[in-house]
C-alpha cells in the first residue's frame, strides 16, 4: 500500500489496490488479500446497501442481505477470475435476495400490489438498475480517498450545486473549513485523474 | 446475464460517471450516443440523470457504516487473520549461513517498560514557536543511564565528548544523535551497561560500540555493553526501536558475530542487519517485521524464521502467526510520520499519547471506530485532533496534558 506524499493536511490516504487490472483484483480477493476485500467492501457495501433499502424499505434487513452475499462471494471467491464475474455476482444476489425477502413477506401477509410489481420488472429495468448502482461505485471509486466528512462536502457542492455558505450551515462548519475541504478533495481527485482527463468541469465549479 | 452484456453495461456506467466529473471524447460520446438510442428507457436514464438523486443515493450510502460491515465480514470469514505463507520453523538457537548481505528487520513487540525510572517531568520541554500551548510535538530528548549510576540529560548536554565508558568515547553529534567510538581493537578489561532512554515526546538516536545505528521511538529504551566481545552482540529493548545492524566478524574471524535483541520474552537473532524494535507495554501482542534479509524470532514455545516483508505474532501457545503488515506503516514513526491504516482509535490515541506526552481520557466508549491516514510528527496536536474531529465520529478535548476523546453528540442523535 502507498501513501501520497505528506504535509498536506488532510487525513485519509487511503489507497486503492490496482483497479485497471481487474484479472489482478479478482485474483487478490481469491487470495484473501486483505487490503483488496476492504476496498471492495468500502466501495460496494455502501451501494449495494442503499439499492437493498429501496428495495426492501428496511435499511436493517438492507445490511444484513448486503453482509451475507459479501460472506457467500467470499465462500465462491475460488470461482471468479475477474472483476466483472464479481460484480455481476453481487448484484445478482441482491436482487434474488430482495426478491426472495420480499416474497417470503407477501406469503405472510398474503398476496399484495408489491408482488405484482416486482414481476412486472423486465430484464431491461434490470439493466437500468445495475448501471445505476454501478454509476453510485463508480463515483465512489473515485472519491474513495476523501474522508467521510470530504465527500459529504464534494457530493453536496458537486452534485447538489450548493454554495460554501449552504454547506457550512447544513454540517455546522465554518466557511473556511469547508473551502479548505473543497481544495483538498479537488486536489485528491486532480492527482487521481489528471492522468485520465482534464478536470475541467469540476475545477470551475468547485472554485467557484 | 451474459459477460458481453453485463461488460457494457458497466462501460455505459463509466462513461456516464465520465460525464459527470468531465468532458468525454468523441468516440466515448458516440458510444453513448448510440446506446441512448438503442432504447427509450437509455434516453431517460441518462436525461432523468438528476445530479439531485444520484447526491441523495450517494449520501444515502454514506449512512452505512463501512467499517463495522468490514469488521463482520471479516468476521465471518477469517479474512485477514490468515498467514501468507506457513513460516519455516527453526531450532532457536540454531543458526546457518543463510544470511547473505543486510537483513533488516522490524521487530514489534511487547514488553514491560522500564524508561519510568529514569523519567521525570524535570525535562524540559520543547519550547519552541509554540509557547501558547502546553502539549508540543515530541522532540529529540533522552536519558543516558551511565554504569556509575550518573544519568545525562542529552537534550540539554552540548555537543562533544559527554563521557567515557571503557575504551568506548560518548559523543553527542548533533541534537538526537550520540555514538559510541572505540579505537579498533582495543578492549578494556571490563564489559559495563548503558541505557539510553526516551520519555513521551521524546526520540533519540544511537550508533553502538560495533557502529550499528539505533534509532528510539518515544518512551523506549535500549541496554546495550560499551564494547561488544565473545561470541555474540546482546542488547535489550523496551518499547520501539529501529536496528540497522553492522556486519562484523565474529571469533572465528569468518562468520558474521550475532547480534542479538532481547525483549520481553522474545529474542531476535540477526547477523548483521537493519532493524526496527517496537515493545510496548500497551499493544497487544509481539510484533517482529522484517523488511530484508532474515532473521530468526525465538520465543520459549516456539520459534520462526522470518522472510522479507514478513511480521511475526506470538500467539501463545499457538506459536507465531505470520502475516504481510503494510512497511511503511511499520516504519512510518522512524521516517517521522504517523501512518494509520484501519487503526483502532485505542491504537492511534496511544501513538498520539507517546509523541505528544498526552494522558487519554476516554469519556465514551469509541470501540469500532477505525481511522486510516496519516500526519507528520511534526504537526501539532491541534491540528491532529482537528482533522480526527472533521472525520465526523469524534469529538476531542485538551484539558491541560489530558485529551478527552467521546463521540459525537449530533452524531449519537442521528
Amino acid at each position: 500500500m502507498r501513501f501520497p506524499k505528506f504535509g498536506c493536511n488532510f487525513w485519509p490516504l487511503m489507497e486503492s489496490p490496482d483497479l485497471n487490472d481487474s484479472t489482478h483484483y479478482a485474483a487478490s480477493l481469491k487470495n484473501d488479500d486483505a487490503e483488496t476485500w476492504r476496498h471492495l467492501i468500502r466501495i460496494q457495501y455502501p451501494v449495494l446497501c442503499r439499492y437493498a433499502e429501496k428495495m426492501l424499505k428496511d435499511p436493517a434487513a438492507a445490511e444484513d442481505l448486503t453482509t451475507e452475499v459479501f460472506v457467500k462471494l467470499w465462500q465462491k471467491r475460488a470461482e471468479f477470475n475477474d472483476l466483472l464475474q464479481i460484480k455481476s455476482y453481487l448484484y445478482t444476489c441482491i436482487r434474488n435476495g430482495c426478491l426472495n425477502l420480499i416474497r417470503g413477506k407477501q406469503r405472510e401477509e398474503s398476496r399484495n400490489q408489491a408482488f405484482a410489481d416486482i414481476h412486472l420488472q423486465t430484464d431491461q429495468h434490470t439493466d437500468l438498475e445495475l448501471i445505476h448502482i454501478e454509476l453510485l461505485a463508480a463515483i465512489r471509486k473515485e472519491l474513495d480517498a476523501f474522508s467521510p466528512r470530504m465527500r459529504e462536502i464534494f457530493i453536496l457542492a458537486y452534485f447538489k450545486r450548493m454554495t460554501n455558505e449552504e454547506i457550512a450551515l447544513k454540517l455546522n462548519l465554518s466557511n473556511q473549513t469547508v473551502r479548505n475541504q473543497k481544495a483538498l478533495g479537488l486536489s485528491l481527485l486532480r492527482k487521481k485523474l489528471k492522468p485520465k482527463y482534464p478536470l475541467r468541469h469540476i475545477s470551475m465549479l468547485l472554485l467557484a | 446475464m451474459d459477460d458481453e452484456h453485463l461488460q457494457r453495461d458497466l462501460h455505459i456506467a463509466e462513461l456516464l460517471k465520465r460525464s459527470l466529473f468531465d468532458e468525454l471524447s468523441a468516440t466515448e460520446r458516440e458510444t453513448l450516443e448510440a446506446w441512448m438510442n438503442e432504447k427509450e428507457a437509455h434516453r431517460r436514464q441518462f436525461d432523468d440523470l438528476d445530479r439531485d438523486a444520484l447526491a441523495d443515493d450517494l449520501l444515502e450510502a454514506e449512512n452505512y457504516d463501512v467499517e463495522a460491515a468490514t469488521m463482520r465480514i471479516f468476521a465471518a470469514t477469517g479474512i485477514g487473520e490468515k498467514p501468507e505463507e506457513q513460516p519455516s520453523k527453526v531450532s532457536p538457537l540454531y543458526l546457518s549461513t543463510w544470511w547473505k548481505i543486510a537483513a533488516a528487520c522490524l521487530f514489534l513487540a511487547t514488553a514491560g517498560w522500564s524508561w519510568y525510572h529514569f523519567n521525570g517531568r524535570d525535562i524540559s520541554m520543547n519550547e519552541s514557536a509554540n509557547a501558547r500551548s502546553v502539549v508540543v510535538p515530541g522532540g529529540n530528548k533522552a536519558i543516558l543511564l551511565l554504569s556509575d549510576g550518573r544519568k545525562v540529560e542529552l537534550e540539554a548536554a552540548s555537543n562533544g565528548l559527554l563521557s567515557q565508558e571503557g575504551d568506548a568515547r560518548i559523543i553527542k553529534l548533533e541534537d538526537g544523535k550520540l555514538t559510541y567510538q572505540s579505537d579498533n581493537g582495543s578492549r578494556s578489561r571490563k564489559t559495563v551497561y548503558n541505557t539510553l532512554s526516551t520519555p513521551r515526546g521524546g526520540q533519540y538516536q544511537l550508533t553502538l560500540p560495533d557502529g550499528s545505528n539505533v534509532w528510539l521511538n518515544a518512551a523506549s529504551s535500549i541496554t546495550f555493553p560499551n564494547q561488544f566481545d565473545g561470541n555474540e552482540r546482546r542488547v535489550s529493548i523496551t518499547g520501539e526501536a529501529y536496528f540497522e545492524v553492522r556486519s562484523i566478524p565474529g571469533p572465528d574471524g569468518k562468520r558474521t558475530m550475532p547480534f542479538i535483541v532481547e525483549a520481553g520474552n522474545e529474542r531476535i537473532r540477526v547477523l548483521g542487519t537493519q532493524f526496527n524494535i517496537n515493545a510496548y507495554g500497551d499493544e497487544d501482542g509481539i510484533l517482529t517485521t522484517l523488511v530484508e534479509g532474515s532473521v530468526i524470532v525465538g520465543h520459549p514455545l516456539d520459534s520462526v524464521t522470518l522472510k522479507p516483508g514478513q511480521q511475526s505474532k506470538m500467539k501463545g501457545s499457538a506459536g507465531y502467526k505470520v502475516s504481510k503488515p503494510d512497511l511503511e506503516e511499520v516504519l512510518a514513526w522512524k521516517n517521522g510520520k504517523f501512518i494509520f491504516n484501519q487503526a483502532s482509535t485505542k491504537s492511534l490515541m496511544t501513538q498520539l499519547s507517546r509523541w505528544y506526552d498526552v494522558d487519554i481520557d476516554y469519556r465514551d466508549d469509541v470501540a469500532g471506530i477505525y481511522f486510516s491516514g496519516g500526519l507528520s510528527r511534526k504537526d501539532r496536536l491541534e491540528k491532529m485532533m482537528e482533522l480526527l474531529e472533521l472525520d465526523g465520529r469524534l469529538k476531542l478535548e485538551l484539558e491541560g496534558h489530558v485529551l478527552k476523546v467521546m463521540l459525537n453528540e449530533s452524531r449519537k442523535v442521528k
